[in-house]
């Protein structure tokens, strides 16, 4: 392992948007438009129900905000390979004295500085017009970790699609936190899902998270256990996305398939 | 001899490609891979530089299986093909420091190897690849792969964007670096000319096989065996 050639890959995929405007408008300016959208959405039907203890800001708000640590930092990891798959320049980079792990390392270290600015900049918009806070509760930090662990390791388990299936892995890539969104009972409660989709959401550990936040604005209470579950079962895609990268990788060799990224 | 391949075999489903190729290169001389589209001179490129494994067969730098430590084979060596590039939203600039810093080079040898391609004006150095000319971005690849003064070059048809003039002058710089840096070259094109002014040898593949191994030919013998 180099850190030298860590940091250089790290500033290689942050200067991606620098670089690409239209990624800045991805990262940055969409998610602000969404949560403007799901913020007056809230506030309009809170006037209309009348009634406080449902909270609807709060949840509507807040789940939308934890959903985003997920699909950014997940999208964030593949797209930065992608990025350099677009300009042709990915066999540069695997074809260099760089290493797998400092390759990954590097992915996961841009997506999460990405990540920090992105929802830094959402915090501070929903704190500003709804007055939402979001840090007010040192237990939702517990939450955030589960959905960036989870985050990375969706992220690595697309990049690795990349290696198998070649380019048609990039059309995947965009439909797949469509795929986990409803599984992951974002905006409701596990029960209203039919009964081979609940069976599913039990495997998709964002699932436990907006359970466990809904359960927090209700009650105040954070459940432990359903949190071990959740960070427990996102270890284990995180490692099984180091695996899947790793493998694919090699089999591309086998295959030809990174020749003709 | 630096590189020996043996018994190169790959093809992809039913279709072979390459059929038990045997191929030794020797140490500072420039090697010309040629044969009609399709016949398998990237295929046999790819597998050289370590890009792609053949299915049976082996590949030895310095005596040593490349597999045994790829990481370390790509760093002595280097590539370059026209239909590759480098990061398209970046400056040439921005893309030399990246590779720079890949290996573990500095400002020096970037600014050399950009003077050696003509692209060290500070226009040209600041300029996004995407708004390069193909012929440009070529020469702004080949930059990149004499970053790390290669014990051997890998040039997958470099000239295919190149105008007339420069095509004359990255011969002339191949032969430089060949002479000066002592760096091996594999370089495979369609162009008769660039391969007989510029190598000492040629291999000439056919259905799949090695038709022709030797000293540059005339270019109507080298097209009988093609």
């Amino acid at each position: 392992m180099s850190a030298r050639r860590i940091f250089i890959l790290w500033r290689h995929y942050i200067y991606s948007i620098k670089r690409n405007k239209g990624r800045l408008v991805d990262i940055f300016v969409w998610p602000v438009l969404e949560l403007l959208v799901f913020g007056f959405t809230a506030n309009f039907l809170n006037q209309e129900i009348q009634n406080e203890a449902i909270k609807l800001m709060a949840i509507l708000l807040g789940s939308l905000v934890f959903w985003h640590f997920f699909a950014k930092i997940s999208g964030e990891v593949y797209q930065q390979l992608f990025d350099d798959v677009l300009s042709k320049n990915l066999k540069n980079i695997i074809m260099s004295p760089v290493r797998v792990g400092e390759m990954i390392i590097a992915l996961i270290g841009a997506a999460c500085t990405k990540l920090v600015v992105s929802m830094g900049i959402l915090l501070f918009v929903a704190k500003i017009i709804y007055g939402f806070n979001l840090l007010v509760d040192w237990r939702y930090g517990f939450l955030v970790l589960t959905l960036v662990l989870w985050g990375v390791a969706m992220g690595l388990l697309v990049s690795s699609l990349l290696f198998l299936l070649g380019n048609k892995a990039m059309t995947l890539a965009w439909v797949v936190t469509g795929i986990v969104q409803p599984f992951s009972c974002v905006f409701y409660s596990r029960e209203i899902l039919p009964g081979i989709f609940r069976m599913i959401s039990y495997l998709v550990p964002s699932s436990y998270v907006f359970e466990i936040y809904r359960e927090m604005i209700k009650t105040g209470n954070f459940n432990w256990q359903l949190w071990g579950l959740s960070i427990g079962l996102s270890g284990l895609y995180f490692l099984l996305g180091i695996l899947l990268f790793n493998f694919f990788l090699k089999l591309s060799r086998k295959t030809g398939v990174l020749a003709r990224i | 001899m630096i590189i020996e391949a043996k018994g190169l075999t790959k093809g992809f489903g039913k279709k072979k490609v390459v059929n038990g190729i045997k191929i030794q290169i020797e140490r500072g001389e420039i090697l010309g891979l040629l044969g009609k589209n399709g016949v398998g001179k990237t295929v046999l490129m790819n597998i050289l530089t370590g890009l792609i494994l053949p299915n049976k067969g082996v590949v030895k730098f310095e005596g040593v299986s490349i597999e045994s430590d790829l990481q370390s084979y790509w760093e002595k060596i280097n590539w370059a093909s026209a239909y590759q590039s480098l990061q398209l939203h970046a400056s040439t600039k921005e893309n030399m420091e990246t590779f720079a810093g890949i290996y573990g080079v500095g400002k020096d040898e970037i600014d050399e190897v950009l003077t050696l391609v003509e692209m060290n004006e500070d226009k040209l150095k600041n300029r996004k690849l995407f708004l390069l000319s193909s012929g440009e971005i070529g020469r702004v690849n080949l930059a990149k792969a004499l970053l790390n003064r290669p014990e051997v070059l890998f040039l997958d048809e470099p000239t295919a964007f190149l105008d007339p003039v420069f095509k004359k002058k990255l011969i002339r710089i191949l032969k430089k670096i060949n002479k000066e840096w002592g760096t091996t070259i594999v370089f495979s094109s369609h162009q008769l000319d660039e391969v007989v002014s510029l190598c000492n040898r040629v291999i000439v593949l056919r259905n799949e096989k090695v038709s022709y191994a030797g000293k540059v030919l005339n270019n109507k013998k080298l097209i009988s065996y093609f």
